[in-house]
């Protein structure tokens, strides 16, 4: 083996191996940042129309399309408002009463529309978020587009007083169908965070009727607790993970839900009240807060969409449509954490020049000597910078796998605290950018040493040292 | 003094230099070196001897005159071109060696040939070949595990690598016991033989003298400081102890 430019470079970087090792660090951190910020930015948009999936339209009367989307998808918030089933009548987004004889059918009135489903969420099991809706949620509604629903154990619900858990849900609770749970009215302020070994039957401690936050306002305050007693719900089904914000929701149907709100809503206007049945509620008792709607082909939407907006009381949302407004609100924020990102990179940069600098003291002897036997200053000032940017180039491939390793925790912290599904893969393409810009930046860091060691004296570097 | 053929490997004509702002400087009439021929330059510590070599080596620049090395003028080259020339025909040895650090033995004397015009696939044994008939028993060592002579021989086999035309020694065993400097004398002096390179060694150890036929004393060759602008002589042959 001959002696190279790049061993020599090897040999000095080694000869401060822990400086090297150091600033080399430090780039991997801020190339790992920037490329798992860059993916992550990428990735979250597409990871919000997991959730909306199939849906076209979501109508609703909230007071904004987006808080409409936020609430009724995404489960930020108990949804303030609500519609009447007798109002989804009017609109033509229920389905028409059977022939007598003929199959029941769920398809809407509406003969533009492919389905209508009606949700209502605002009540709670543990930490979790209850959606209650009907079949055709899991029949029809896809959670993202060409994804079907599959079941992990049991089977959809059928009944008023069965429930299906999203996987979440099942994982952090421990639950398996069979076991019966209490919805709780509202979201409880509560943490129910599982403790292992903890028992997963609820028959008794998941009933509390916290009213902090209940929004409904035929809702009667000072329930006791013995009324939900009378409906424990049975889980029937467990869900696959589907990356979207459904994955923390417990399943139940309307008419489950309905019932609960009747009971507390009699028991506080009744002094005897009746116990609430399907057979006898009221349209009044028949709410939800939005109705997921899918048209029959996508030149339709448009049309539907403006005549929905025209209509009295209705807030229509285009899903899509609410997730590129929302990004445009957080677009700022986005830019200021990618300008935080390139200033990391930058600053990993400048420690680079001032490693490579620090040492440019102690070569000054090396650099004469290598003159000495024929090195131009060219050939000093290509040394400097391959050093420099050997240093950043080690940092990029190891700020590369971090960046990887990274984002599969991120995705799955991310999946686990909030029920958004963000996808660990990274685009080479930014590996890309990112690597070779950095390589860049390093050997622009090389420069001010560079520029040293090519005024390094010669004669005055070897003299006997003392 | 003009050699005939073959061409001087040194011939300095009417060289003279003045370190920029200070009043110390050089001035050498005339200078030539035979292909291998071996001479010693002495004179006491601060006499400019070092500068002559720093000059011959093309490290720094003349105020005027011409240094020929194996016949180009090497202080008409450009900087590069001129670093080149010094890798290819001038090797130079040091009183503190200035090996480099973190290398071994045979990757000091590598480096050397990195500038060589020698194919690359020859550097390795060349750079073996050398030191073992230098003495260098562990090649693979690094350099500050071997001993000072040890070190000094790689040093001497680093200077002698790319088969140069002339050799300058600067106070070659002024950090070197009287057997050590001994020892350093003859291999480099052997060395030098061995590939027909002249040597300019400059030192004050007087023990040296007498291991050189020709030698020469700094006012004999040079006029320095305050002396420049008169008259020079110099001296050539033997005899001037």
């Amino acid at each position: 083996m001959s002696m190279t430019d790049l061993t020599i470079v090897r040999k000095s970087l080694a000869a401060h191996f822990v400086s090297t090792l150091i600033t080399a660090l430090s780039v991997a951190i801020a190339v790992a940042l920037l490329v798992v910020l860059f993916s992550l930015r990428e990735h979250a948009q597409n990871s919000f129309k997991r959730g909306t999936g199939n849906m076209h339209v979501l109508i609703s009367a909230d007071a904004s399309p987006l808080t409409s989307v936020l609430n009724n998808v995404f489960y930020a918030n108990p949804p303030q408002k609500k519609l009447l089933m007798s109002d989804l009548d009017r609109l033509g987004l229920t389905p028409a009463a059977a022939a007598p004889g003929a199959e029941p059918t769920t398809r809407p009135r509406d003969p533009r529309l492919e389905w209508a489903i009606p949700v209502q969420s605002g009540d709670s099991f543990r930490s979790f978020k209850t959606m209650a809706t009907t079949a055709d949620f899991f029949a029809k509604f896809q959670p993202a587009e060409g994804v079907p629903w599959t079941l992990r154990d049991g089977a959809f619900f059928d009944g008023t007083w069965q429930a299906v858990l999203g996987d979440t849900v099942a994982r952090q609770t421990g639950l398996k169908v069979g076991d019966e749970i209490y919805i709780t009215h509202g979201w409880s302020n509560r943490s129910h965070a599982p403790v292992p070994g903890d028992t997963p039957a609820t028959k008794t401690d998941d009933h509390d009727h916290d009213h902090a936050d209940h929004n409904h306002d035929h809702d009667a305050p000072g329930d006791g607790p013995h009324i939900h007693n009378d409906h424990p719900i049975v889980i029937v089904g467990i869900l696959e993970p589907t990356g979207s914000p459904h994955d923390r929701a417990v399943f139940i149907p309307l008419e489950a839900s309905w019932i609960m709100h009747a009971d507390e809503a009699r028991a506080a206007a009744e002094p005897t009240p009746r116990p609430a049945r399907e057979d006898n509620l009221t349209p009044d008792e028949k709410a939800v807060n939005a109705v997921y709607v899918r048209c029959r082909t996508n030149t339709i939407i448009g049309s539907f969409f403006d005549e929905m907006r025209r209509t009295q009381g209705i807030t229509p949302a285009l899903p899509n449509n609410q997730i590129v407004a929302l990004f445009q609100i957080v677009g700022s924020i986005d830019q200021i954490i990618l300008a935080i990102g390139v200033a990391v990179l930058v600053s990993s940069i400048v420690s680079v020049m001032l490693a490579v600098y620090s040492s440019m003291g102690q070569r000054r002897r090396q650099i004469a000597v290598l003159r000495v036997l024929g090195a131009t200053r060219g050939r000093i000032v290509s040394l400097v910078l391959t050093e420099s940017a050997l240093i950043a180039t080690i940092g990029a491939l190891a700020g590369s796998a971090l960046a990887i390793v990274g984002m599969r925790i991120a995705s799955s912290v991310l999946l686990d605290r909030t029920g958004i599904y963000v996808d660990p893969w990274i685009d080479p393409l930014w590996l890309l950018v990112v690597g070779v810009a950095t390589v860049l930046l390093g050997a622009v860091a090389g420069i001010v040493p560079a520029l040293s060691a090519y005024r390094t004296s010669v004669v005055r570097s070897l003299r006997p040292l003392g | 003094m003009t050699p005939s053929a073959p061409g001087p490997a040194l011939r300095v004509d009417a060289l003279s230099f003045r370190y920029p702002g200070a009043g110390f400087g050089v001035r050498v009439e005339s200078l030539a070196l035979a292909p291998g021929e071996q001479v010693l330059l002495t004179g006491g510590s601060g006499s400019g001897k070092s500068t002559i070599l720093h000059l011959i080596a093309g490290l720094i620049e003349p105020d005027a005159g011409h240094i020929f090395v194996n016949s180009t003028e090497i202080n008409r080259l450009r900087a590069g071109a001129r670093d080149h020339f010094r890798g290819r025909h001038i090797g130079m040895i040091f009183q503190t060696f200035n090996l480099l650090q973190g290398f071994s033995a045979v990757e000091n004397v590598l480096v050397a040939l990195m500038f060589s015009d020698l194919p690359r696939a020859q550097h390795r044994p060349r750079a073996l070949e050398l030191l073992a008939s230098l003495g260098v028993e562990r090649a693979n060592a690094p350099i500050d595990q071997l001993s000072v002579g040890q070190q000094q021989r790689v040093a001497v086999a680093r200077a002698v690598a790319c088969s140069p035309a002339l050799v300058l020694a600067d106070e070659p065993t002024a950090s070197l016991d009287p057997q050590n400097a001994e020892e350093a004398m003859t291999v480099i002096q052997q060395s030098c033989r061995a590939c027909n390179a002249a040597l300019l060694c400059v030192s004050h150890d007087p023990s040296l003298v007498s291991r050189f036929e020709r030698r020469m004393t700094m006012p004999q060759l040079a006029t320095t400081s305050a002396a420049i602008g008169g008259v020079l002589s110099s001296t050539s042959g033997g005899g001037a102890a």
